[in-house]
């Protein structure tokens, strides 16, 4: 259990660190099996828990990595790429992570957090993924943040309440899955008219 | 449980628009906007002993179907503007945006109102990237984004408070909000201040506080304009006040800084300064009414913050006014934009010698933004503004009133320009010198 | 009885706007009504609400609702003859009356301040009938944006009151108010003494006057000086005074400073101007300041707990209120009158005026002397009180304060004479001489000329008769705790009926011993050249010895260019250029205007543009927070 933790904290470093829009979308999929794994393992095996399960799957581990290089495939090769990685975020990363130390902290005489570990591990990915969102340029690196961010909340929600409810679950698996379809169709549409990827250029709007 | 019924017409009316064909010549359109209207009678009728009780949920339905209706009305002419926008897509997603809404005002948990919320980013973003071109595809994925880190801090509030509660076993309606408000005690003090912090940013993202408004100017200000009337009218302030019902139910410890309504009133206060500030040098005419709708969103969450009866009264009410009157003139730019061809503000010149009762629309609706009594806003403002002098909130009464002042002029000098045209009634000194010339030789 | 009547002012309003036929009939009726209600109320005294607390009726109310009738009245007859009918005055009128009726008569602060607002917004729309003349616009955004600064602080003041007594009725306050703590008074004093300030129009907030009045059409500009900017004065005498009884002695002597002042600086901007209807409004400045000083006086007198000097203080504020309505509002009526028979304002184009419009020429001299404090006209009597209240304080009082009261009324005398000056400037070069340049002279009906006349008329038997005014205003004094402390004694010093027989007298001695009816028109000489227009004294010409005296306040500055071939030495023209520097404006509002701005461009700086900033301001923002939790 606690591997499978570290696993994904360690899956949600290196989606922060890595410029490849490939390696970024097969690390996504490997989350969505891990998770789904997670997900059948956590709770007692129920009819309900199996079908979050299964959904988790096909959405996060198909869907989504389906749509993702879909999109990457329409780019020409040399906008497949990110911008590296600035040095800020590596110690934005290291901030956040102890961050979420501080809130373990925070948290400690509620009892609220019965597996440090894993909760540090749940909050750090969280984090990372939204360092992430800040820190890269490109269309595709904001949607794979998004998803990431997402994966690390049902994370914390495994490691600090078992499972959430199946109707949240089932919504914010739905909702994950509508906003990445109408992300990346924008996405594609955002290169056509500006013939480019990078988050950047989108400055017309200001004042 | 009855109120759920009110989405009915929105679903109904999202599958019936998948049955029209594109090519028929738009008469369908005056159907939709019947059917808004006899829905919203109906929901009415379902709704009104709880309006007659003064419940919020009444009050919201019964306002969302309100605006809706009049943006369905709106709707028609503005698809006869832009006919490139297709108007079976924008319909279908209308229709989902309006469940949204709806589904937001009847919410009674909290995570059911944090679904209706995300779904109705997505179905108002897909909305503006109806528009086509490149200005609203650079707000709607600044929407989205933004809207959607936003609203994922709230879930993880959320998140902590559905594992403090968890021991209850009632799954999904343990977020419940009179659930909560029954139980908030088993919650440790500390976890409700985190959860507080993150969700009150995270839908204050969606309210559009600063500094989480970002996006709102953006996605406004390029919406179509039936739609800008909605999310600005509608959307904002429910998100506002999803975030009161949470705070109501769940009051962190006394003493915390962090608390609900301090944090309320810090970022209402914010905004108020920020939005009013920001109008006095806008040139897009829906980036104005985007700017001035911050600043009224920042009233009504002092007002919520604060928290008395009569504070909430005056918050409601001002949501009320504004709703109508925003998504009147959001309506109106729309038009205006397409008659002058243009959305800056000086491009709409000399109102007043064209058409009475547009010049007159038009001068109303901005005069009642800028809080002239005796046209609604100025009656809610007037409240809030007294309830915060009798809560000794003597810095946050002085920078509100400031604030307001300032609003007016900005709305006035725009509304002057509008009216009258190309003289700027920029303020220059008199010139007292007397010049003459005197003839002759010395 | 009085709802009723207040419901015919507003029925009878409502019909003009909805016709313009009935415009003119039905704004001199709700005129009349206006004039009737105050009546009652005075006659009747005390106080009392109507209508659930929606109204407020008091005696000094009463006097506010007479000052505000006569200048409706006789602004309602005036526009019969007055050559304006578009839709904007019809419309706004009705309003704009109703509104300044409603202010007086309010009972509650949300009432108040609807009338107040509204009063704003109509008064606007008026200002700005000729929105396509070059500066209309300007000078109504000017006015309207100071309108709301005005509104806001009395908000805020209303608010600081109400939050104390937890009511809004004003009934209660006029009950209960004193009973504040000093230092919430204190804090009173400071919003509503601005709010009220601005909108009266006292330095350094009066920059919006001179500009508003002055573009308005005639009535309305009579309408705005005459009654408008008394409502300022009657919030101040209401809230501050009255109702909040004894504050901070600081207090009175802040608003004698503000009147000194104001009427120093107003009479000697009003020099300066050569367009007739600027320099009444400066004048409205300096005649509010006076009327400042006598308010001033009240408030020292209930400081000190002397109820006769409380009085005389308030007779001197008050009756120069309605002395001021009546020759302001014939001035300005006049003033247009000006302005149709010729079509400029301007004293260095016109000339020669008391030919072509004799009634006028005499209705304009009357008022100016009325406004010259000259006896036997009723402005004399006012300031004479003023004067008294003055005089009484400094001679109440030790050293500093003696000096203090001493100066104001040294000021006050130095502004009398200052005004003679002006007036006679004004009155010369516009109605006396020759044209300096060829203007039209359209001929105007009677029922311009009446109304001014009818003024003047007023003005006079006041100056003559004040006494009975004088017994009214102890009804007001009443509803003070000042009482009927000796009226009779108020003029004790100053017979008006014995000066004026004096003055009719010597009239008549000095016309006997001159001969007028000897006089003869003989031909000008003037050195052996043909004389014309361009050799009479201009406006600036007259009042340039006060302009180098006061150089300190004014900053004058002036260029004579030499043109032509050799023009050094033998120039072909010469070109002068000359005037003042607006110092407030310059060194005041321009730079916080151009501040507000430069804030405003700052702030939009934060919607930079990049997405990544926006999400940082976003985690940032919630990181910090979370940082603050321990």
């Amino acid at each position: 259990m606690n591997a499978l933790d570290l696993i994904l904290f360690v899956i949600a470093a290196v989606l922060l660190w890595s410029r490849h829009m490939r390696l970024s979308i097969l690390l996504l999929a490997i989350e969505g099996v891990l998770l789904s794994l997670m997900v059948s393992i956590s709770g007692q095996l129920e009819l309900s828990s199996a079908f979050v399960a299964l959904a988790t799957l096909t959405i996060k581990a198909g869907l989504i990595p389906a749509v993702l290089s879909k999109m990457m495939s329409a780019f020409p090769i040399e906008v497949r790429k990110d911008h590296p990685l600035p040095l800020w975020a590596y110690a934005a990363g290291l901030v956040v992570t102890l961050g979420a130390g501080h809130i373990i902290q925070l948290l400690g005489p509620s009892h609220l957090v019965q597996n440090k570990f894993a909760f540090f591990c749940a909050l750090s990915s969280v984090y990372l993924g939204m360092v992430m969102i800040v820190a890269r340029h490109h269309l595709l690196s904001q949607i794979a943040a998004l998803v990431s961010i997402e994966n690390g909340l049902v994370l914390l929600g495994v490691s600090l309440a078992g499972s959430l409810p199946v109707i949240v679950e089932l919504g914010i698996l739905v909702d994950l899955a509508i906003a990445v379809s109408l992300l990346v169709w924008m996405g594609r549409r955002i290169h056509l008219a500006f013939q480019t990827a990078d988050v950047a250029v989108l400055q017309r709007l200001k004042g | 449980m009855s109120y759920y019924w009110s989405l009915l017409g929105p679903l109904a009316l999202s599958v019936a628009v998948t049955r029209t064909h594109n090519n028929a010549d738009g008469r369908w359109h005056k159907w939709i906007a019947i059917w808004v209207t006899v829905d919203a009678i109906a929901v009415m009728a379902i709704i009104q002993h709880g309006l007659f009780l003064g419940e919020w949920r009444a009050i919201f339905i019964a306002i969302t179907n309100f605006v809706a209706l009049t943006s369905a009305w709106d709707s028609i002419p503005w698809l006869k503007e832009h006919g490139s926008v297709n108007p079976t897509r924008y319909y279908f997603l209308w229709a989902l945006f309006w469940g949204s809404l709806l589904a937001i005002s009847l919410s009674q948990n909290l995570a059911l109102s944090w679904l209706a919320m995300e779904f109705s980013t997505l179905a108002s973003a897909a909305l503006i990237v109806e528009m086509g071109d490149r200005h609203s595809l650079e707000a709607a994925w600044k929407y989205v984004v933004i809207a959607s880190v936003g609203l994922i801090m709230a879930l993880i509030g959320i998140v902590f408070i559905y594992a403090s509660l968890r021991f209850q076993g009632l799954l999904w309606t343990t977020l419940d909000y009179s659930n909560l408000q029954n139980h908030y005690q088993s919650i440790a003090p500390v976890v409700r201040e985190l959860a507080t912090v993150f969700i009150v940013s995270g839908f204050g993202t969606k309210a559009g506080l600063v500094p989480f408004h970002t996006w709102l100017p953006d996605a406004h200000s390029e919406a179509p304009s039936p739609v800008s009337g909605l999310l600005s009218g509608i959307l904002l302030g429910l998100s506002l006040f999803t975030i009161a019902r949470f705070v109501g139910a769940v009051p962190v410890a006394a003493g915390d800084a962090l608390s609900g309504s301090h944090l309320l009133i810090f970022f209402g206060t914010v905004s108020i300064v920020i939005g009013s500030l920001a109008l006095l040098v806008q040139h897009d005419v829906k980036r104005l009414l985007a700017y001035s709708s911050i600043e009224q969103v920042g009233i009504m969450a002092l007002a919520l913050g604060m928290g008395t009866p009569a504070a909430l009264t005056a918050g409601l009410l001002q949501f009320v006014f504004h709703a109508t009157i925003k998504s009147s003139l959001f309506y109106g730019a729309g038009h205006l934009s397409v008659r002058y061809d243009t959305k800056r503000i000086d491009g709409i010149t000399d109102l007043a010698s064209g058409s009475q009762a547009r010049s007159v629309f038009w001068a109303l609706g901005i005069l009642a933004l800028a809080g002239l009594p005796p046209l609604g806003l100025a009656y809610s403002e007037w409240l809030i503004i007294s309830q915060l002098w009798i809560q000794h909130s003597y810095i946050v009464a002085f920078l509100t009133s400031g604030s307001l002042t300032l609003t007016f002029a900005a709305l006035t000098h725009h509304l002057i320009q509008n009216l009258w045209g190309p003289a700027s009634p920029s303020p220059r000194t008199h010139p007292t010198s007397q010049q003459r010339a005197v003839g002759g030789v010395v | 009885m009085t709802f009723g009547l207040i419901t015919a002012v507003f029925l009878a309003a409502l019909a003009g706007m909805m016709n313009r036929k009935l415009s003119n009939t039905s704004t001199l009726i709700s005129s009349l009504g206006i004039l009737i209600l105050g009546g009652l109320v005075l006659l009747r005294g005390g106080s009392a609400t109507v209508a659930h607390g929606i109204f407020y009726l008091s005696t000094l109310g009463g006097w506010f609702l007479i000052v505000l009738g006569v200048v409706a009245t006789m602004s309602s007859w005036y526009r019969w003859g007055y050559p304006d009918h578009s839709r904007t005055t019809s419309i706004w009128l009705p309003i704009f009356l109703l509104s300044m009726m409603t202010v007086i008569v309010a009972g509650n602060s949300w009432v108040f301040l609807t009338a107040w607002e509204t009063m704003t917004i109509s008064s606007f729309f008026l200002v700005t009938t000729h929105h396509e003349k070059p500066g209309v616009l300007q000078s109504g955004y000017i006015y309207l944006v100071m309108s709301q600064l005005s509104a806001m602080f009395i908000l805020a003041g209303f608010m600081a009151i109400g939050s104390q007594l937890h009511s809004f009725d004003f009934a209660i306050w006029a009950a209960h108010a004193s009973t504040m703590p000093d230092s919430y008074k204190n804090l009173v004093f400071l919003l509503l003494g601005l709010g009220f300030g601005i909108k009266s129009g006292i330095v350094p907030f009066h920059i919006w006057l001179p500009r508003a009045h002055p573009v308005a059409p005639a009535p309305i500009s009579a309408l705005m000086s005459g009654a408008m900017i008394k409502l300022g004065i009657f919030g101040i005498m209401q809230f501050l005074l009255i109702d909040l009884g004894q504050s901070d002695r600081f207090w009175p002597l802040v608003v004698l400073a503000v009147g000194a002042v104001s009427a120093l600086l107003g009479v000697l901007y009003a020099l300066m101007e050569h367009d007739l209807k600027r320099l009444l409004a400066y004048h409205s400045i300096e005649n509010i300041g006076i009327i400042l000083l006598g308010v001033g006086v009240m408030g020292v007198g209930i400081d000190w707990q002397q109820p006769a000097l409380t009085f005389l203080g308030l007779a001197a504020s008050l009756f120069h209120t309605l002395n001021h309505a009546i020759f302001k509002s014939q001035l300005f009526l006049a003033a247009g009158a000006v302005e149709k028979h010729t079509g400029t304002l301007d004293a260095d184009h016109l000339g020669g005026l008391i030919r072509t419009m004799p009634g006028i020429a005499i209705g304009f001299l009357a008022g100016s002397m009325a406004i010259t404090a000259l006896p036997p006209f009723n402005g004399f009597v006012s300031e004479w009180l003023t004067f008294r209240g003055l005089l009484t304080v400094a001679s109440h009082s030790v050293f500093l304060m003696g000096i203090y009261g001493l100066g104001l009324a040294m000021a006050l005398g130095l502004t009398g004479a200052l005004a003679g000056v002006c007036f006679i400037k004004a009155f010369g070069t516009i109605f006396l001489g020759e044209p300096r340049k060829a203007v039209g002279h359209t001929t105007i009906p009677a029922s311009m000329t009446w109304p001014v006349l009818s003024l003047g008329l007023l003005s006079l038997v006041l100056g003559i008769f004040p006494q009975p005014l004088l017994n009214l205003l102890g009804h007001v004094g009443l509803q003070t705790q000042a009482g009927h402390t000796d009226l009779g004694n108020l003029l004790v010093s100053v017979k008006t009926l014995t000066v004026a027989a004096l003055l009719l007298a010597g009239t008549a001695i000095f016309a006997v011993f001159s001969r007028v009816w000897q006089i003869k028109t003989v031909p000008r000489w003037s050195c052996g050249r043909v004389p014309d227009a361009s050799m009479q004294f201009t406006s600036a010409s007259f009042t340039k010895a006060i302009r180098t005296t006061f150089a300190f306040i004014y900053r004058p500055h002036r260029k004579l260019e030499r043109l032509g071939q050799h023009a050094p030495d033998f120039a072909d023209r010469l070109l002068y250029q000359g005037g003042t520097v607006p110092v407030w404006e310059r060194h005041v509002y321009k730079p916080m205007y151009r501040w507000i701005w430069r804030v405003s461009h700052l702030s939009t700086r934060m919607q930079a543009g990049p997405i990544r900033l926006y999400l940082a301001y976003l985690l940032g923002t919630v990181g910090l927070m979370i940082a603050i939790i321990h």
